[in-house]
């Protein structure tokens, strides 16, 4: 009989099932989904060839992190999951069974809603990281191989942490019953919400977050040699400043609003305002999270994505990208494709005791290079000059352009450089090479890895050699910047999921201690149209305020990539806005459930 | 006198077709006149807050109609109902009945801002009415600070501050201990004496009850017997009401 009562209780609360379920889902897939990045042995013997002590850094954190908000996550559920049932609790008991059986049916329901939310999280998580996996990728045109989206080490993890805390949160419960009284569990009541601490205690609390915050921004931005304290000074500033301004900054802001009369006196205003009031303060907590995460998920997007535009920077680190030494007709026809290329053919002679060039040829058309030219600590594109190689370098073997003639020529002795007419009368076989340099490498890469292709094909012999050219810079550049912005949006995507559908959660499970709310609403004659405004407006507050304060945190934080990343503002736009297409997604659809529970 | 309330014929039947239907109301008429002071009395489940959900344009009768001021429920549209409830009635409830999240003083706004009174005039007609109900020294604290019988004077104000032509009370001493219960009493007749608010209070209790100059007894969705108070007094009234239930039931 108390397996039919279960079942009744479910069908009667479907609804709020719905939601916690997929709260649940949602939670275990992002936990899975992070963790196939994390453990995934084969992403980084394939992808990540350099910084892999940064890297188990960054994912020790993430991980500390993720598991945190999880936590937190799974005891909002729990608190959830354990208000809806309470009164059926309440009746079996009345009906007459044992405390016992009881505790047995909460173990078990808490237990059996926690695996199966989990399992169909980890399926979903499965379908999820290949699917985002080869978005990016393929999106992207990263160079990313060996990305598989089941990794067993993932799946075992995840499943032993939502177990551990499920079998937690259930002996959490029976012990909580245990000890409430058989009325306490009857009375569904409306909980009076609590009135603040002293104004003026409030007032200081607004103020102190606001100056921490100050301090932690300045920090962030006055990098120079102590990364590593700006950084603790930042994430730490940022943390407690935002908890105090979730938990006064925006209580006095909104009385000095109410105290406004021409402004709150205005149809709906004094109860959105009046439900923002103490709605922000009582998700302090939450909304600092979201806030933070914000910052980390977006910073983690952009800081990835800024990674991509960094390739451009390895492009430019040679000055020629390639070389050919036949002109084969498949040659020909990929060195028509290039844009704007400059290709010097240069010839030269080699005899036993040296090699010869014709220094006309040199002067009608310079050998250039690139000149490495930090500026202050930070990576700028003035770094990176093209110049003219005096004559009298060219043939220096220290020098760049010696060794790589050296290097062409496969031969010893010196080079020596003549007129025009003494190096026609050298006796010995004349061969040339030709030298590429374009404008825009990363335009023309595909064409280039296709001379390259022939070249080594058609010289076995100059294959080592061609890895001296931008060609090859470029492409490891790309592997290492690959991995990175892989990392850096699936990251912040799997952030993003979670954050939002914990906010999400939090706003829905209160939903039913609002309904009353709006029924007295209604009771007093206000337009359906009015709540819903007010509805969104108070929603909105609580999504846009976090977004807007991480916001702030990311474009402030990003300072202290400059070191490892240039111009990281730049195209900033862009992951900005795919964040807050994302994000609008959960608003609108949080608001659509919040709708349906209070409004009927 | 005229007429500010008029039900004719007015049936309720819950559940839809087909489903299994139950007729909680069976044909009701009465009215109420300006300045009126009307008690409903009936047992739990004779459909008295099924009626004050109708005349509070919350439910919508199955037949019949409902005539306030003049205008006929039924023909109000959705948007209209609202704009109906937040000019013509005021409520009082049993219970929730204010917003604890904001100040006394904000909750009784509420129906003036509804209704787009500009906002310097609010809160003189605010303290004006705060007066009449001796609350005026805890406008500015929140509901839970205050004592549930002011919590009700608080309540009361609501209702009437934009003046509505009736006032709908479901219960209004429901949740009070007897001293608090008798306050608002009192406060309820001295509006309907001194303002000549019309009132309709909706009761199973006869101590409630006998505070109403005309009492309609509501039984298995129809009104049975009907009550006036004439010139006897109060207490008077309400042992003649003990009276009557005693033999009634
Ligand atoms: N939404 C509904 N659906 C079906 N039946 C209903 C509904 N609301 C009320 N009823 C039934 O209509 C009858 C009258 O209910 P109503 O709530 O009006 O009684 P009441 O006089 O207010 O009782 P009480 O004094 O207990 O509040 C009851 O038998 C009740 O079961
Ligand atoms: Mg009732």
């Amino acid at each position: 009989m108390l397996l039919q009562l279960a079942l009744t209780g479910l069908k009667r609360r479907f609804k709020d099932y719905l939601v916690l379920f997929s709260g649940l889902i949602v939670a275990s897939m992002v936990f899975y989904m992070f963790l196939a990045l994390a453990v995934n042995p084969s992403f980084y013997r394939h992808n990540i060839t350099i910084g892999a002590a940064y890297l188990s850094f960054i994912f020790g954190f993430g991980i500390v992190i993720l598991s945190i908000i999880t936590f937190i996550y799974l005891i909002y559920a729990n608190s959830f999951l354990l208000s809806m049932r309470q009164h059926d609790y309440g009746m079996f008991l009345i009906l007459g069974a044992k405390r016992g059986r009881i505790s047995l049916l909460v173990i078990l329901e808490t237990v059996i809603t926690g695996l199966l939310a989990t399992c169909s999280g980890i399926i979903l998580g499965l379908g999820f990281t290949g699917l985002v996996g080869k978005l990016l990728i393929g999106q992207l045109d990263l160079e990313i191989h060996h990305f598989q989206a089941f990794v067993p080490q993932a799946v075992l993890w995840t499943f032993v942490f939502f177990l551990v805390v499920f079998c937690l949160s259930a002996l959490w419960n029976v012990q909580k019953l245990f000890r409430s009284r058989l009325l306490e569990l009857l009375q569904e009541k409306q909980k009076p919400v609590k009135i603040n601490q002293h104004p003026l205690w409030q007032i200081f609390e607004a103020i102190i977050g606001l100056v921490l915050l100050a301090i932690a921004y300045a920090a962030m931005n006055s990098l120079g040699s102590l990364l590593f304290i700006s950084f603790f000074v930042g994430f730490f500033g940022v943390l407690l400043g935002s908890y105090f301004l979730f938990h006064s900054f925006f209580s006095v802001l909104i009385t000095a609003l109410l105290k406004r009369r021409s402004f709150a006196y205005r149809r709906l205003r004094l109860f959105t305002l009046g439900q923002l009031k103490f709605r922000l303060p009582a998700y302090t907590r939450i909304l600092t999270m979201t806030s933070v995460l914000f910052a980390l998920a977006l910073g983690a997007i952009t800081v990835g994505g800024r990674f991509h535009s960094m390739q451009r920077e390895f492009s430019k680190s040679s000055y020629y990208a390639m070389l050919v030494t036949q002109h084969e007709p498949a040659t020909k026809h990929q060195l028509a494709k290039l844009h704007a290329p400059v290709m010097p053919i240069y010839h030269y002679k080699v005899t036993p005791k040296g090699r010869y060039l014709n220094r006309a040829e040199f002067r009608r058309q310079p050998l250039r290079g690139i000149r490495f030219q930090p500026q202050n600590s930070q990576y700028h594109d003035s770094q990176y000059h093209a110049y003219t190689y005096p004559l009298r370098e060219v043939t220096r073997l220290s020098g760049q352009p010696g060794y790589l003639l050296n290097q062409l020529v496969h031969s010893t002795g010196t080079t020596k450089m003549l007129s025009s007419s003494r190096y026609r009368r050298i006796r010995g076989k004349e061969r040339w090479l030709q030298l590429i340099h374009v404008p825009d490498l990363v335009k023309d890469y595909q064409t280039i890895k296709q001379l390259a292709k022939l070249e080594a094909k058609a010289q076995p012999a100059s294959k080592d050699l061609l890895t001296l050219f931008g060609l090859t810079n470029y492409q490891a550049g790309l592997g290492l910047t690959s991995g990175f912005q892989f990392m850096g949006l699936f990251l912040g995507i799997a952030f993003l999921t979670m954050l939002a559908s914990t906010l999400m959660f939090k706003v829905l499970s209160a939903a039913s201690d609002d309904r009353l709310r709006y029924r007295m609403l209604i009771k007093i004659g206000t337009r359906e149209q009015l709540l819903k405004r007010s509805i969104h407006v108070e929603l909105a507050s609580l999504f846009i305020l976090p977004a807007v304060l991480g916001m702030v945190d990311v474009l402030v934080g990003l300072n202290m990539f400059k070191s490892l990343i240039t111009r990281p503002w730049q195209g900033i736009w862009l992951p900005f806005l795919l964040f807050a297409m994302l994000y609008a997604g959960y608003y609108v659809l949080t608001v659509k459930l919040y709708e349906r529970s209070v409004l009927n | 006198m005229t007429n500010i309330l008029k039900v004719d014929q007015v049936t309720k039947t819950y559940g839809k077709k087909h489903e299994q239907q139950y007729q909680a109301l069976k044909g009701v008429n009465f009215s109420v006149a300006a300045g009126e002071f009307v008690a409903i009395m009936g047992a739990s489940g004779s459909g008295k807050t099924t009626l004050l959900n109708l005349l509070s344009t919350l439910d919508q009768p199955t037949t019949g109609h409902i005539l306030i001021n003049g205008q006929d429920l039924s023909s109000l549209r959705a948007k209209q109902m609202a704009d109906f409830r937040s000019q013509s009635i005021g409520f009082i409830f049993q219970d929730f009945n204010l917003l604890e999240n904001l100040t006394n003083r904000q909750n009784i706004a509420l129906p003036l801002t509804l209704r787009g009174i500009s906002t310097n005039r609010i809160d003189p007609l605010i303290d004006e009415l705060a007066d009449k109900l001796d609350i005026k020294a805890i406008l500015n604290k929140y509901p839970v600070a205050v004592s549930g019988g002011q919590k009700q004077r608080v309540a009361a104000a609501r209702a009437l501050i934009h003046r509505p032509a009736i006032l709908l009370a479901d219960e209004p001493t429901g949740a009070l201990d007897s001293a608090s219960a008798r306050e608002m009493l009192d406060t309820m007749s001295l509006l309907n004496q001194r303002d000549h608010v019309t009132t309709l209070m909706v009761t199973h209790d006869p101590f409630s009850a006998s505070f109403a100059k005309r009492i309609l007894f509501i039984k298995d969705g129809k009104i049975g017997q009907e009550v006036n108070k004439g010139v006897k007094s109060r207490p008077a009234f309400y042992q003649e009401l003990i009276a009557y239930l005693g033999t009634g039931e």
